[in-house]
C-alpha cells in the first residue's frame, strides 16, 4: 500500500516559488494498475519522481507498507528503489555499450541478492518475446524492442511498484498498443503495483483506476 | 560492479588509454629514476667496497694526514710495534695487517709483446694474510728468492689502460697477460728524481696476482722481502709503517673500535665512515630525481582528474540511470574508483614495462660509456621486484586518489536532473 499525504515540490526560480505537486493526497493499493494523466507540465513526472524515491518532497509523507520514506537517506532511499521499484521510461535509457541481458541485469549490479539473476533475466527475455536478442546489442534494437528491454530490466530484482512515465511516448501507435497488453499481461501474472503516467486518455483506459493531475494537483480519483 | 566498470572502460579505450599513457610515463620514470639512483648508489659502495671490507679499518699516523705519498716525513711516523701490539688487544679486533714502504725511489721495468716499458714505482709490503684472498696460489707469497713475488694494484693496471696505452699507442694489458710475467727492479733507481744515476742492482720479480686492496702507487711485495730489500739498500733508513689495516669481527664493531685506536693518537678511517657522506651525497640524488618523477606524476593526476571530470560530465545521464535503478552515491563512487584504479593498474604495468625496457637502453648506454674509465660496474641500475611493486601500487594509488573528487562529483549527480525528469 502507498499513501501521500499531503505530498507537496515546491521549486524555487529566483524569488518566485512554484508549486509543482500541490498538497496531494493519493492511496494506491498493492497490485493496482493506476493511470496518471495529465498533460506535459502538469506534475506527473515529479509526483513520480517522489512515488518512486528520486526526490524528496518540500512537505508531507508517503508512505510505503506503512514506512515513511520522505526523509530517508540516501543509502536507504536507493536500497528502496532498487529492490521496490521498477522504473520504465519514455526515452528507454539503456546502456547502448551493454548487451540486452546485461542491460536487464543493470539493477543486479548494485545488490547481491539474487544468486539466479541470470537465469531470471533469461526467463524474462522470453517473456518480453526477445528471445534470440539475448547477446544482441541494445543499438540493434527497434523502438519496441528497446522499450521490452526496459520493462524487463524494471522486472529483474522483483519490485512491489512499476513505474511508467510516458511507456510509449516514444513508439508508433501500433507499438504503444503492444507495450501497454504486455504491460497488463505482465501486472496480471507478477501482481506487481503498476503506476503508468501518460497524457493520452486512451493508454490510460487501460487502467483499473484513472488519476487526473493538473498544476500539481489531483483533481478526480 | 566490476564487470561494469571494464565494460565501461571498454566503451572509452581511447581515453582510458590515454590516462594510463599518463600514469605509464609517471610510473616509468619512477622505475628508471629510483633504480638508477639505487643502481648508481650500489655500484659506487660495492666498488669502495672491493677497496676496504666493512668489516676493516685503515689506522695512519695522525700528524702525517694519511697521505699514501708521505713517506718523505716517514721520520715522524707514530706507528710502532707497541702500537700494533696495543692495537691487537682492542676488544673486536682479530687481525693487524701492518703495511710498509720502501724508503726511497725505485723503477720497474718489463717486457711485454714485445715492449720495453719503464717506470718509477713506489714498493709495499704486507703480510700474507691480508692478501692470500687475492692469490691464485698463496703460498706463491711465502717465497724468499728472487724471483719474489709481486702484486699489481688492479687501479694502476685499468689506469695504465685507460691513459697510458690508449694515449701512447701502447698494446692494452690484462690481468692473464701480466700473471707470471717478470719485471725487473731498479731500487733506488728513478727516471724521474735525481736518486741514482746506474741501474747496476736488479732484482727479479714475478707478478702473482692483482688486488683492489693494495696500495694503488706502487707494487706490493711481501713485508718480510721489502724489509730485507730496505735494510740492503737503503740501510740508514728504518722501514716505516705506513698504514695498518685492521680487521673488525664484524662490520657493527668498526666505529667502535675505530674510536678506540682514535685514542692512541691514530687516525682512522673505514668505509662506513665515507658511506656516510657518500650517502648523503646519494640521498640528495634520489631526492631530486624522485621530485622529477614526482612532477611528472603531479602532471599525470591532474591528466586523471581532467579526464575522468569530463568522462563524468557526459556519462551524466548514465550515472543518473544507475542512480533511478538504485545504485546508492557510495556505489556510483566506487564504480568510479574501480575504473580509476583498473586505469591505474594497466598504466603502472604499461610504465613497469616501459620503464625496464627504458633502464635497459640508458644501462648499456651508461656502462658503454663507463668503460672509459675505472669505475667498473656490472649495471648502473637497482631494479627489486619491491621497487616494481611499490611503483605498481603507488601507480595505482594516485590514479585513486586523483579520481577521488570527480567520483565525488558523480556521486552527488541527481537522477533527477541526469535523466532530465525535472
Amino acid at each position: 500500500m502507498i499513501q501521500l499525504k499531503n505530498i507537496s515540490k515546491i521549486f524555487s526560480s529566483g524569488k518566485s516559488k512554484i508549486a509543482v505537486v500541490d498538497d496531494v493526497n493519493l492511496e494506491i493499493k498493492e497490485g493496482e494498475f493506476m493511470a496518471l494523466v495529465g498533460r506535459s507540465g502538469s506534475g506527473k513526472t515529479t509526483l513520480l519522481n517522489l512515488l518512486g524515491g528520486l526526490d524528496s518532497p518540500t512537505k508531507g509523507d508517503i508512505f510505503i507498507n506503512g514506512k515513511n520514506i520522505s526523509h530517508s537517506k540516501d543509502k536507504e532511499l536507493s536500497e528502496y528503489r532498487n529492490k521496490n521499484i521498477g522504473f520504465i521510461f519514455q526515452e528507454f535509457h539503456l546502456q547502448p555499450f551493454l548487451t540486452v541481458k546485461d542491460n536487464i541485469l543493470l539493477p543486479t549490479f548494485f545488490n547481491s541478492d539474487d544468486k539466479n539473476r541470470v537465469e531470471y533475466a533469461k526467463e524474462l527475455i522470453k517473456e518480453v518475446e526477445l528471445e534470440g536478442k539475448t547477446n544482441s546489442l541494445v543499438n540493434e534494437l527497434s523502438g519496441g524492442q528497446k522499450q521490452r528491454v526496459a520493462i524487463a530490466r524494471a522486472l529483474i530484482n522483483k519490485p512491489k511498484i512499476i513505474i511508467a512515465d510516458e511507456p510509449t511516448g516514444n513508439l508508433d501507435e501500433k507499438t504503444g498498443e503492444t507495450i501497454i497488453k504486455l504491460l497488463k499481461k505482465l501486472h496480471k501474472e507478477h501482481k506487481i503495483t503498476f503506476v503508468i503516467a501518460t497524457h493520452d486518455e486512451k493508454i490510460a483506459s487501460a487502467a483499473e483506476k484513472i488519476i487526473h493531475i493538473e498544476n500539481g494537483k489531483i483533481h478526480h480519483k | 560492479m566490476l564487470k561494469l566498470a571494464i565494460k565501461n572502460i571498454k566503451e572509452r579505450k581511447f581515453r582510458s588509454l590515454l590516462a594510463s599513457f599518463t600514469i605509464a610515463i609517471g610510473t616509468a620514470s619512477l622505475i628508471v629514476f629510483l633504480g638508477l639512483s639505487d643502481g648508481i648508489k650500489q655500484a659506487t659502495f660495492s666498488e669502495l667496497e672491493k677497496q676496504s671490507p666493512l668489516n676493516q679499518i685503515t689506522v695512519r699516523p695522525n700528524n702525517e694526514k694519511a697521505s699514501p705519498l708521505s713517506f718523505i716525513g716517514s721520520s715522524k711516523n707514530k706507528i710502532t710495534d707497541e702500537t700494533i701490539a696495543q692495537i691487537a688487544k682492542i676488544d673486536g679486533v682479530t687481525k693487524v695487517y701492518p703495511e710498509i714502504q720502501y724508503s726511497n725511489f725505485s723503477s720497474l721495468e718489463i717486457e711485454l709483446l714485445g715492449e720495453s716499458l719503464v717506470t718509477d714505482t713506489m714498493l709495499f709490503g704486507v703480510p700474507k694474510g691480508f692478501i692470500e684472498n687475492d692469490l691464485e696460489n698463496p703460498e706463491d707469497w711465502d717465497k724468499t728468492s728472487e724471483p719474489y713475488p709481486v702484486i699489481v694494484p688492479r687501479k694502476l693496471l685499468d689506469l695504465y689502460n685507460l691513459t697510458v696505452a690508449t694515449s701512447q699507442d701502447l698494446p692494452k694489458l690484462s690481468e692473464e697477460i701480466l700473471i707470471g710475467a717478470r719485471p725487473t727492479l731498479y731500487p733506488n733507481y728513478s727516471t724521474f728524481f735525481p736518486v741514482k744515476d746506474n741501474q747496476d742492482e736488479k732484482i727479479e720479480l714475478e707478478v702473482v696476482g692483482f688486488s683492489d686492496k693494495v696500495n694503488f702507487i706502487g707494487v706490493t711485495l711481501p713485508d718480510n722481502i721489502l724489509k730485507e730489500l730496505n735494510q740492503k739498500f737503503n740501510p740508514e733508513k728504518p722501514t716505516n709503517y705506513i698504514e695498518l689495516f685492521v680487521e673488525t669481527k664484524d662490520a657493527t664493531l668498526v666505529p667502535q673500535v675505530a674510536a678506540a685506536i682514535e685514542k692512541l693518537d691514530l687516525s682512522t678511517f673505514y668505509l662506513q665512515k665515507n658511506l656516510k657522506d657518500v650517502e648523503a651525497k646519494f640521498t640528495y640524488l634520489k631526492i631530486t630525481l624522485g621530485f622529477i618523477s614526482f612532477v611528472i606524476l603531479l602532471t599525470a593526476a591532474i591528466s586523471i582528474i581532467s579526464t575522468f571530470l569530463a568522462t563524468i560530465s557526459e556519462r551524466t545521464k548514465e550515472i543518473g540511470l544507475f542512480r533511478a535503478l538504485g545504485a546508492s552515491k557510495s556505489h556510483i563512487k566506487k564504480l568510479i574508483l574501480i575504473e580509476a584504479g583498473i586505469v591505474g593498474i594497466v598504466g603502472s604495468c604499461m610504465g613497469i614495462v616501459l620503464g625496464l625496457i627504458g633502464s635497459v637502453i640508458i644501462d648499456q648506454v651508461g656502462i658503454g660509456q663507463l668503460a672509459q674509465t675505472t669505475f667498473t660496474a656490472d649495471t648502473l641500475f637497482k631494479i627489486t621486484p619491491a621497487l616494481i611493486l611499490q611503483t605498481l601500487i603507488f601507480g595505482t594509488l594516485l590514479a585513486l586518489i586523483s579520481a577521488y573528487i570527480p567520483a565525488r562529483k558523480a556521486a552527488n549527480i541527481s537522477p533527477v536532473k541526469a535523466l532530465n525528469r525535472l
